[in-house]
């Protein structure tokens, strides 16, 4: 800039003394002279942004399918259609609304102080204990002693409430003594406890066949409809 | 004359005699016609006097004489004749006749001793044999009369039990265990740390039995990591310590023993026995005349009793009359009944009788008869445990129970223990050295005497009263039967304590008069509905009023769950139904009406149906109770387990019904346990005293609401505890330890309850006042802290069900229960029975105001909590439900189908908003 000054202060000096001069001499003749051609000077212009929008991405999804009118002839929907539409509206929503969730799922099955330590038992299997006293059990049965049997399965239930095959041990040992209504009762019990449908199966035969004997209809009709939607 | 002579001397012809002698003129009269043998002689003699009498009355002597002619009557005839030779002969025929007398006297006196000696030995005999029978009676069958003995479950134990170790210390000294430093006999333990060294005992249970073992328990974090007998190879899987004996039922005269064979104890008793108590016990037949003439002298030298003679076998007799009078008649007899003891019995079995029939002291109103139960209230210690000195100590008091008591009089009680040690050393029963080095020990008696009655009185009662069923009373408390219950005695003290001290507090807090707050509290288990304990009241130890089996209380809001249970279950209801909780009005009959109130007086508006519960709230449990049917809500409490009646009453509702805490507990029981209803029970087996099982408690099962609808009241349940009236357990018990329960309040805060469950365990507990006035609590300010404190201290199972397979969660908005709408709705996940869950969509309404003309306003906006209820986001509103028109349900039969048709209709408008006012938005949709 200040080497541009000086420059311009000479140009315009010069530009000065030069009309004084020509006007001294040009004031003589009274001719109309032709402005010179001044060049203009371009300001260049710097764009700088103060601040940087966010980038907004408004997604957009389409809530009804775009009508294509080429496919229908139609103008307008039926009703029917209309109904239908909603129809799958509601079953979508239901679908989306129903949760598979345990709301138990977060404690645990013992004291968990008890729990960090690495047990022998899977999730499935009887504990050592129940184990032995299933033998037991089994041993009486085979020498008659039902009455014992149960005595020895009641104690594995004390130890293990939820273990489906002493409920049907011991549904089994109620069958052997007669006792249906018992029989039914429990073999339901290790129903409801069992993931096996094998033993599942096993289960509604037994009621099946204590219902028959007991005359009570409503089991036996029960354990037929199960078998015939689980064969 | 020569008659006179013939005839023999009749007593009445004599005194016949003197009467004819004395009375001269009642000759008139025939005396003598009372002698058969002379009849025919007084009538002639008879006719000739009165013959002369009417001839001539001059005459008297002369008729006197003809009469006396015929009777024997020597000196009156001698004195009319020549008197001299009478004379002679009077003196002679005196003696003859004293002679005759004599003879005759004689001859009684002979057939008199002769009777008497029959007699006498008859009776004799008969006495003899009397006490005989008695003898053979009481020592043939050695047939006591033995108490019912009742004990608690046995501990079970095995690898990957949860169990603290000071509770298996509890439990071992509750067994009477001694702690030592290293195991020599059974009946003790070893403890380094968490590591237990145990000798068990072994037991014969009705069905099986457990030897005796020595076993290792290493607990580690409150659980069993390693359990092994040390004297065998073999793994041990599963085994039982003894069970802990929790009382007895005492036949008539407090009798009570504990029965011990001569070969079982040691053989130190009994010839330590017969050492210093009766040395020729083997030899003598009963009685031992050396020693009773021995003693007598001695006796008669110092001028009083210093001396017993009694052998072992008089010794037993005298015991067993218990008689205390010092009679030589009472001696007699009883030397007598040993010598047929003797002749009846052997030796051996005497002797194992007199150590079960001695008597060795005095309980309170329990004698202790015989070795075996002295063992066990001297040292607390079955016999076979006795180490010598203690063995001595018993014989010692023998002698005397009261004089040589070791808790009364210790040190006289260690005199004669130490003179029975010489006695035993001396007469070689006992080794010299040892004898000397056993006197310098203490006596070892345990300080506080085992209490005459038992510690659980409160339990003992359920016990009995289950028992009456099946068993008269004097069968139970004399054929010595065991009773094998399902009490946990570790859970029962702690229970007990819990109990005492947090009414202690409570009774603090408000600065109440001491004593006045009472409670009751009743454990069970989940699985087999067991009764574990029982607490009567906060004094556990006095077997008063038993409040858990007695005190019927009204369970105000206890109620509630089987009001909620009974619309469940019949699919009418699910958690998500929105219900009224605005004011309710029942109309009772033509005139009176009902208007229940919730505890804070408001009108709260539309509720979800499980919020009704979840808050406690009145008006929504009394608006489902009555549409549902009062009649189904009193079935499902008879299905539940209730067994007495109840009255159909609309208060019922709201728990204005009286229950013990005993029957809360059966109702909550079978909640617990997924819908299955099994009775609770104390007793798991009676066995007889030969081992045979004579009763067996087996477990039955029926399931008598459906296990879906259950899973959904506990759901809410669940949810009391976590945000609901018992959200003090949320913060009060760590969160594994889940739990489902239901607060309850009586009216003016009289009675204050909780009832809840966990994965394990099932507790209700009562606090209230015996006068019935208020006690200033609710059931979370009250009954609940006891419910929470308790399960702070046990080990229990957290409240997890399984999911049946028929239950389905779904988010619904929460104030119109249908599907939730992702644009406006306060989603809330429930649970529902496959086949309730609503298939429609929560539609967003716009807000709705009212002018003041009663015109709707209607403005933009989205779904809103219902706070206003003026303010209504449900399609179904209609000015019908509006709160401020409120129609009174009536809960007679009658109208009963109108309402269910009324609800229905409602629900129908749910699903087809076509009519309504804002139905514009829909419109809108459509397009």
């Amino acid at each position: 800039m200040f080497l541009i000054k000086p420059s311009v202060l000479i140009g315009m000096i010069m530009l000065v003394l030069t009309l004084t001069s020509c006007s001294s001499i040009g004031s003589s003749r009274s001719e109309v002279r032709d402005l010179p051609n001044i060049p203009e000077i371009k300001r260049q212009v710097v764009v700088r942004p103060k601040t940087t929008a966010p980038q907004k991405t408004v997604k957009r999804t389409a809530v009804v399918k775009p009508y294509n009118p080429g496919s229908n002839s139609q103008a307008t929907i039926t009703e029917a259609e209309q109904y239908a539409a909603k129809e799958l509206l509601k079953t979508e929503a239901k679908q989306k609304a129903s949760v598979e969730i345990d709301p138990y799922a977060s404690i645990p099955e013992n004291n968990p102080v008890t729990e960090k330590q690495v047990t022998t038992i899977t999730g499935t299997e009887s504990s050592p204990a129940v184990k032995s006293l299933m033998i037991q059990a089994r041993a009486d049965i085979e020498l008659g002693k039902s009455r014992s049997a149960m005595s020895s399965l009641e104690r594995g239930l004390r130890i293990e409430p939820q273990n489906p095959k002493l409920w049907n041990m011991l549904a089994k040992a109620h069958f052997e003594q007669s006792e249906y209504q018992q029989s039914i009762s429990m073999a339901k019990k290790s129903i409801r406890y069992s993931n096996d449908d094998n033993f599942i199966a096993q289960n509604w035969q037994l009621i099946k066949k204590a219902g028959e004997k007991s005359g009570d209809m409503t089991a036996v009709k029960e354990a037929i409809d199960y078998i015939k939607i689980a064969p | 004359m020569s008659d006179k002579k013939d005839k023999p001397l009749n007593p009445e012809d004599l005194s016949e005699l003197t009467d004819i002698v004395t009375e001269p003129s009642a000759g008139k009269e025939p005396s003598a016609g009372k002698e058969p043998s002379e009849n025919k002689e007084p009538s002639v003699a008879k006719e000739q006097s009165t013959l002369e009498k009417s001839n001539n009355e001059d005459q008297p002597a002369q008729a006197q004489i003809i009469e006396d002619t015929d009777i024997q009557q020597e000196p009156e005839i001698e004195s009319d004749e020549p008197k001299k030779p009478i004379k002679k002969s009077a003196v002679g025929s005196f003696f003859s006749i004293l002679f005759a007398i004599l003879g005759g006297l004689w001859r009684v006196t002979r057939i008199a001793i002769l009777v008497g000696i029959i007699i006498g030995s008859v009776l004799a005999a008969a006495y003899v044999l009397q006490q005989d029978d008695l003898i053979r009676k009481q020592f043939e069958g050695k047939r006591w009369a033995l108490p019912a003995r009742v004990f608690a479950r046995p501990l079970e134990i095995y690898e990957g039990k949860s169990l603290i170790a000071d509770d298996l210390q509890r439990e071992l000294q509750l067994l009477g265990y001694s702690y030592v430093t290293h195991l020599v006999g059974t009946g003790q333990f070893t403890r380094k740390k968490d590591t237990f060294s145990i000798q068990t005992r072994g037991f014969k249970f009705a069905e099986d039995q457990e030897i005796s073992r020595r076993i290792l328990i290493k607990i580690k974090k409150q659980k069993i990591v390693k359990l092994v007998n040390t004297e065998s190879t073999e793994p041990l899987t599963l085994m039982r310590l003894e069970p802990v004996l929790i009382g007895n039922f005492y036949p008539q005269h407090n009798e009570d023993r504990v029965l011990v064979r001569l070969d079982d104890v040691t053989p130190l008793l009994a010839k330590g026995l017969v050492a210093v108590e009766d040395k020729t016990f083997y030899e003598h037949f009963g009685i031992n005349p050396k020693s009773i003439i021995r003693a007598l002298l001695a006796n008669a030298e110092a001028g009083r009793r210093v001396q017993g003679a009694s052998t072992l076998t008089q010794q037993l007799v005298k015991n067993f009359y218990l008689s205390n009078t010092k009679s030589y008649k009472r001696k007699a007899r009883e030397a007598i009944m040993a010598m047929l003891l003797e002749f009846h019995f052997e030796k051996e079995e005497i002797l194992e009788a007199y150590l079960n029939e001695i008597y060795l002291g005095q309980n309170g109103k329990r004698a202790i008869h015989g070795f075996g139960l002295a063992s066990q209230f001297y040292f607390n210690k079955p016999i076979s445990e006795l180490q010598p000195q203690q063995v001595a100590l018993l014989i010692g008091i023998a002698k005397g129970p009261s004089v040589y008591n070791p808790r009364t009089h210790p040190k006289s009680a260690k005199k004669r223990r130490n003179l029975v040690i010489d006695v035993m050393a001396r007469e070689g029963v006992m080794d010299v050295k040892l004898a000397s080095n056993l006197k310098s020990r203490p006596l070892g008696v345990s300080t506080i005497a085992p209490p005459s009655v038992s510690p659980f009185p409160a339990y003992l009662e359920l016990v009995r009263k289950q028992l009456k069923r099946d068993y008269k009373e004097k069968d139970l408390s004399s054929e010595g039967l065991l009773i094998f219950t399902s009490m946990d005695p570790v859970v029962q003290i702690q229970a007990e304590s819990v109990l005492k001290k947090r009414i202690e507090k409570l009774e603090k807090s408000r600065r109440m008069k001491k004593d006045k707050l009472n409670g009751a509290m009743v454990v069970s288990s989940v699985q087999g509905a067991e009764v574990l304990a029982v607490v009567g009241g906060r004094d556990a130890r006095f077997a008063g009023y038993n409040r858990a089996l007695s005190a019927t209380r009204q369970i105000g809001s206890l109620v509630k769950p089987f009001v909620y249970l009974s619309a469940l279950n019949d699919g009418k209801y699910t958690l998500a139904t929105p219900v009224d909780a605005g004011p309710v009005t029942v109309r009772l009959s033509k005139t009176k009406t009902w208007k229940p109130k919730n505890y804070s007086g408001k009108d709260i508006g539309i509720v979800p149906f499980e919020q009704g519960l979840v808050r406690s709230l009145n008006t929504p449990t009394v608006r489902i109770g009555i549409t549902h049917g009062l009649e189904r809500v009193i079935k499902t409490l008879y299905d539940l387990g209730h067994n007495r009646e109840i009255q159909s009453n609309p208060s019922l509702l709201l728990g204005a019904v009286q229950l013990t805490p005993m029957e809360v507990q059966q109702l909550y029981q079978t909640i617990a346990a997924g819908g299955t209803y099994t009775p609770l029970k104390a007793i798991r087996s009676v066995m007889d005293s030969y081992g045979e099982t004579l009763n067996r408690y087996p477990l039955v099962v029926k399931q008598v609401v459906s296990e879906e609808s259950i899973y959904l009241l506990t759901f809410a349940m669940n949810k009391i505890t976590k945000e609901g009236t018992a959200k003090y357990l949320s913060h009060a018990l760590p969160a594994w330890k889940n739990a489902a329960g239901k607060t309850g309040t009586t009216n003016k805060n009289v009675d204050s309850w909780f009832a809840g469950f966990t994965g394990e365990h099932v507790v209700s507990v009562w606090v209230g006042r015996d006068d019935n006035k208020p006690t200033g609590f609710t059931g979370a300010a009250g009954a609940l802290r006891v419910w929470a404190d308790f399960f702070k201290q046990i080990q229990t199972k957290p409240f997890k069900p399984k999911k049946p397979k028929k239950i389905k969660f779904y988010k619904v908005d929460k104030v119109t229960g249908l599907l939730y709408n992702p644009v406006c709705s306060n989603a809330q996940t429930v649970p529902f029975i496959i086949g309730t869950e609503p298939n429609d969509i929560s539609e967003c309404r716009p807000q709705i105001y009212y002018d003041e003309n009663g015109d709707p306003v209607a403005s933009m906006g989205s779904a809103i909590w219902q706070q206003n209820p003026e303010n209504s986001n449900q399609p179904q509103t209609t000015k019908q439900n509006m709160p401020t028109q409120k129609k009174s349900i009536s809960w007679s039969n009658k109208n009963q189908k109108e309402m269910n048709q009324g609800t229905i209709q409602n629900t129908k408008q749910k699903k087809k908003p076509a009519n309504d006012d804002a139905g514009w938005i829909d419109k809108l949709m459509e397009r």
